[in-house]
């Protein structure tokens, strides 16, 4: 019955449990966590001991590939949702304890948390399940799409067509959203991770040298390239070279790198037409004139959005900050909550 | 976002931040349309690169933003615009109106939403159940303070009804044992000397074995000087000597009486046995059960008398 008084006197959150980084924000606080979805797991006592939690984050992300036997290092989001539901659980409650503290008189957060727009309603389910296990009061769900357009500023209560596309670490969101709702919503399950992935295949295929995803991600950060440009640049790698099985070190230039990225580029373009395709003709005139935005970390490739103007003829913009765009959106949500309630899911 | 400092290297980019800080009263449009100017692009170029119409670049170039879309597009527009003239966007996104006007109207507009009412429905309802429940927790405060006065008033009266109680019973004894005789009766209370005198004589009448209790009771009410009393119509009499706490059940584990006796007082306790009875301090308490004195010392443990009467 009072429920009402309790926001006032907790740290409501807006979290974007993504594939790569999970991202919290804090009402009247803004960004309060920004780590990396990986779970370090320490095994107690031989085969059948108990486990526990060794590391959240940062700090398990550098463990990535480089841990002992008795520790494990994963990440348990996988495509946008959840690959393990247990450590998500517990991954969540640990970033949670550190930005809500906790007392005797401090009432549960209210959460709301992103989801893929392509999520079935048994992964919905399960990311809301985590929240609840995690300490939530009440979770509320928005659609990343939705979010991603709230966060980069976009006029989305307005009668005009607003288009974002948010690549994120595992799934690319593609919205069309007037009036406050999406027209269109699509999700393809690319993103940074499959860039990643991409590199690895590439250079062992090419090079015959394995690398990890850490470097994967190295690669694609520094010398990453979605159109060709006119610089060509270039990185010194270390792998395992797979023939000899020791480590080697060997250059790689954008250009392979453009080409490795080639297919999943692809993806991502194709999920743009067919967003274009099924948006009615008059949003679509919206969209020509002002243009679809970029956001999400695969917003950061280097001409990933020349690509996308070239493919589409229309103007691709990127938005300011595109990393934290969907956390601003799901925050700027929570602070209207109880008036903004059509723009969360109800599954 | 894209651009890194490796493209800033090239010479017009370096020319061009340096022009920003130097006047600052350039604006955005200005300082675009003298790099395009300086690059040799005329506005169609522009436009093919960045996929905007030409007249929304002519409108960005005379700083008319009426013309443009939302300031969220028009910040990706000018980042885009200055990567194609290669120039660093950061202070050109700086000098641009700050979108904060786009949160006013969006808020002004949600208030006038039909939400909005509901919202206000919603919150009238809270304050309807605050108001309930307000009134409710009066009337159970009331109840409770009721509730609490209560009981108090009724062990008033029992108080009120219990410590007259051994008067009219010591006053009823005689009355009703020694009717036949009514000498004792003024022997306890103001002469203690020549009572025994008369008291033998009906006591004989009567029966022997009042005559033995009369003759023990009168001794220890000698020796005492206090209650010569012998009978009573309780079942269970208890003459405190010293402080004491007593607590009498019945058979049915009622608590019949449950006090601190002071030295010197009575208490009369009728009932259906078995009595439980405990006695807090059994060596100041005399018990007389059917008018006939207990000896507590075997059910004494510790000064605490345990007994049951049937």
């Amino acid at each position: 019955m009072f429920g009402f008084l309790n926001g006032y006197f907790s740290n409501d959150l807006a979290i974007d449990l993504g594939t790569a980084n999970t991202l919290i924000w804090a009402r009247g606080q803004g960004i309060v966590l920004n780590e990396p979805s990986v779970v370090a797991i320490r095994q107690e006592g031989g085969p059948n001991g108990k486990k526990v939690i060794q590391e959240v984050g940062l700090a398990a992300k550098q463990m990535l590939g480089r841990t002992p036997g008795n520790i494990t290092a994963i990440r348990p989001m996988k495509d946008g949702v959840i690959a393990d539901f247990t450590v998500t659980e517990q991954m969540l409650k640990q970033f949670i304890r550190r930005v809500h503290k906790s007392g005797l008189f401090t009432p549960s957060p209210r959460i709301v948390i992103c989801v893929p727009c392509g999520s079935t309603q048994v992964e919905r389910r399960a990311i809301r399940e985590s929240a609840y296990g995690a300490g939530a009061r009440r979770v509320e769900l928005i659609e990343e799409p939705m979010a991603a357009a709230i966060g980069a500023d976009m006029p989305v209560e307005d009668a005009t067509g607003s288009m974002v596309v948010d690549i994120g670490g595992g799934t690319t969101e593609v919205g069309v959203i007037s009036l406050g709702g999406a027209v269109y919503s699509g999700s393809v399950r690319v993103g940074g991770d499959k860039f990643d992935e991409a590199i690895i295949n590439y250079i062992r295929r090419n090079y015959g040298m394995l690398i990890g995803e850490t470097t994967a991600e190295q690669i694609k950060k520094e010398i990453g390239s979605a159109f060709p440009g006119s610089e060509v640049r270039e990185m010194e790698v270390k792998g395992r070279n797979l023939a000899e099985g020791v480590p080697r070190s060997f250059t790689i230039s954008s250009n392979e790198i453009l080409e490795a990225l080639t297919d999943p580029l692809n993806s991502i373009v194709s999920a743009v037409k067919t967003a274009l395709e099924q948006t009615p003709p008059e949003l679509g005139a919206d969209i020509a004139s002002k243009g679809m935005v970029l956001t999400g970390g695969g917003a950061l490739l280097r001409d990933i959005d020349r690509l996308l103007m070239e493919e589409t003829g229309l103007p691709v913009l990127v938005a300011d900050d595109p990393l934290t765009c969907v956390v601003r959106g799901s925050g700027k949500a929570l602070d209207r909550m109880d008036k903004f309630s059509s723009i969360f899911t109800s599954d | 976002m894209m651009d890194t400092p490796e493209e800033n290297v090239a010479g017009v980019a370096a020319e061009v931040p340096a022009n920003v800080d130097a006047v600052p009263h350039l604006s955005v449009g200005v300082i675009l349309r003298e790099a395009r100017i300086s690059h040799g692009l005329d506005v169609a170029e522009v436009a093919h690169r960045t996929k905007f119409a030409p007249r929304q670049i002519e409108a960005l170039e005379a700083d008319d933003f009426a013309h443009l879309p939302e300031m969220a597009f028009v910040r990706g527009f000018v980042r885009s615009y200055a990567r194609v003239l290669q120039m660093d966007p950061a202070p050109l996104l700086v000098m641009l109106p700050q979108p904060v006007v786009q949160s006013v109207p969006l808020e002004a507009k949600v208030l006038t939403e039909v939400p909005f009412s509901a919202e206000q429905a919603t919150r009238k309802l809270n304050l309807v159940w605050l108001a309930a429940a307000l009134a409710v927790a009066v009337v159970l405060a009331l109840l409770v303070w009721m509730m609490g006065q209560a009981p108090s008033v009724q062990q008033a009266k029992v108080e009120t009804l219990e410590l007259p109680a051994p008067e009219p019973a010591l006053a009823l004894a005689p009355t009703l044992e020694l009717a036949p005789a009514p000498a004792p009766a003024p022997v306890p209370v103001p002469v203690p000397v020549p009572a025994p005198a008369p008291a033998p004589a009906p006591a004989i009448v009567a029966a022997p074995q009042t005559v033995s209790i009369a003759d023990q009771s009168p001794k220890r009410s000698v020796a005492e000087a206090k209650p010569v009393v012998a009978v009573s119509g309780h079942a269970i009499r208890l003459v405190f000597d010293k402080q004491a706490w007593v607590e009498i059940k019945d058979k049915d584990g009622k608590v019949m009486l449950s006090l601190v006796g002071t030295p010197g007082s009575e208490q009369g306790v009728d009932g259906s046995p078995p009595f439980s009875v405990t006695i807090g301090y059994a060596s100041g308490v005399r018990l007389y059960y059917k008018d006939k004195l207990l000896d507590l010392a075997p059910y004494v443990r510790s000064e605490v008398a345990h007994l049951t009467l049937e």
